[in-house]
């Protein structure tokens, strides 16, 4: 079982095609995200009447200002399934972390030269319950001295994860189905990048899960802890 | 004069890796041996990739895999991507080097600038148990 929570959503089509792909790859959940202006959830359902795996849309917050995160994460919370933030501006980064309303931090290494994550937005993210990502793409589309910085990146987030103990997912940040790969070659490739067998089942499986149904029972929730029955 | 063929217990053990393969154009076996040699030394180097001892047993015919299989006004405007050509293929390497290869291969993007994705089905001991997945 391998859930994607990170696949970028363009049109139906672009959709339609990853949707059949990931099916045929064993996916049992794949989560496209959408930038807050091309937002809709007009064709999730088509989708999902059509295919074997459960297909999710979140929203992808990218170059905004830190304040006005929260704004846009309160907006979204309610339609997305999902709220994550691309990260990379180490403000950004940090305003992520501190947010309660974030699920996810995208590829805080983005276009920096070390992993974007210190000891203390490790400690923020592992308080707010806000996971890390770690891309395929980036290791699968770079190349030479690009592909070995961005392991030794992956390589700090994972020390940090390991003594922080904030939620860690990998997924694919998949453009296309070609960027798409089975379970067993992702479980290959970042057990030769460090993590453990079973450190890379919680991140594919395990925390993805916790996600989504904690967004699930949003409607429920009073506050943190307190809960409608 | 030909060499005398090792004892059993002096040969190297070897596993067959089946191979799924999707592309944008069609690659030959000359195209494809590059590809995977150039993948793995550019991964794990020289020194590490001589211990792999691959051999690319066979190519199996490939068959084009339409996506978008209905007819919509829309579908015609469509831009991307709707298809690939996928085939399989049995590679040879040497045994407890599985996991490596199957990295190498699994990091591969694109080739001459035709993108192409190579997945791992199986690992078998033997071509017959590996022709079970084709």
């Amino acid at each position: 079982m391998y859930l994607d929570l990170n696949i970028r959503g363009m049109d139906f089509f672009h959709d339609y095609t990853i949707s059949k792909e990931a099916e045929r790859l064993g996916y049992s959940d794949i989560c496209f995200n959408y930038s807050p202006e091309d937002f809709n959830k007009k064709h999730m359902e088509y989708l999902n009447n059509n295919f074997d795996l459960n297909i999710h849309s979140g929203i992808c917050l990218k170059d905004l200002k830190p304040n006005k995160l929260d704004k846009l994460s309160r907006k979204f919370k309610n339609s997305a399934d999902l709220i994550a933030v691309h990260g990379g501006d180490s403000s950004l980064n940090r305003a992520a972390c501190e947010n309660i309303r974030v699920d996810i931090l995208f590829r805080p290494y983005f276009k920096r030269n070390d992993c974007g994550i210190n000891h203390v937005l490790a400690k923020e993210a592992h308080r707010n319950n806000v996971a890390i990502e770690l891309s395929f793409v980036d290791i699968l589309k770079t190349y030479h001295h690009r592909r070995a910085k961005m392991i030794t990146n992956f390589k700090d987030i994972i020390t940090l994860h390991r003594k922080f103990k904030f939620p860690l997912i990998i997924s694919s940040y998949a453009s296309s189905f070609y960027d798409l790969r089975r379970l067993n070659d992702i479980i290959s490739v970042f057990k030769a990048i460090g993590l453990n067998e079973e450190e890379i089942l919680k991140a594919t499986n395990q925390v993805p899960i916790e996600i989504l149904k904690f967004n699930e029972n949003l409607d429920n929730l009073i506050v943190l802890g307190v809960e409608k029955l | 004069m030909k060499l005398k063929i090792l004892p059993p217990t002096l040969r190297i053990k070897k596993r067959y890796m089946v191979l799924d393969i999707i592309s944008e154009k069609a690659i030959d076996k000359n195209e494809l041996v590059s590809l995977i040699w150039s993948s793995c030394i550019g991964f794990f180097g020289e020194s590490k990739t001589s211990d792999f001892r691959l051999w690319l047993i066979k190519v199996f015919p490939e068959e084009k895999i339409n996506l978008i299989n209905f007819s919509l006004l829309d579908s015609d405007y469509y831009r991307g991507d709707r298809g690939y050509l996928r085939f399989k293929a049995i590679l040879r390497c040497q045994r407890s080097y599985e996991e490596d290869i199957k990295v190498a291969l699994a990091l591969l993007n694109n080739y001459n600038g035709n993108r192409i994705s190579i997945q791992t089905i199986a690992v078998s001991g033997t071509i017959k148990g590996a022709m079970n997945y084709i």
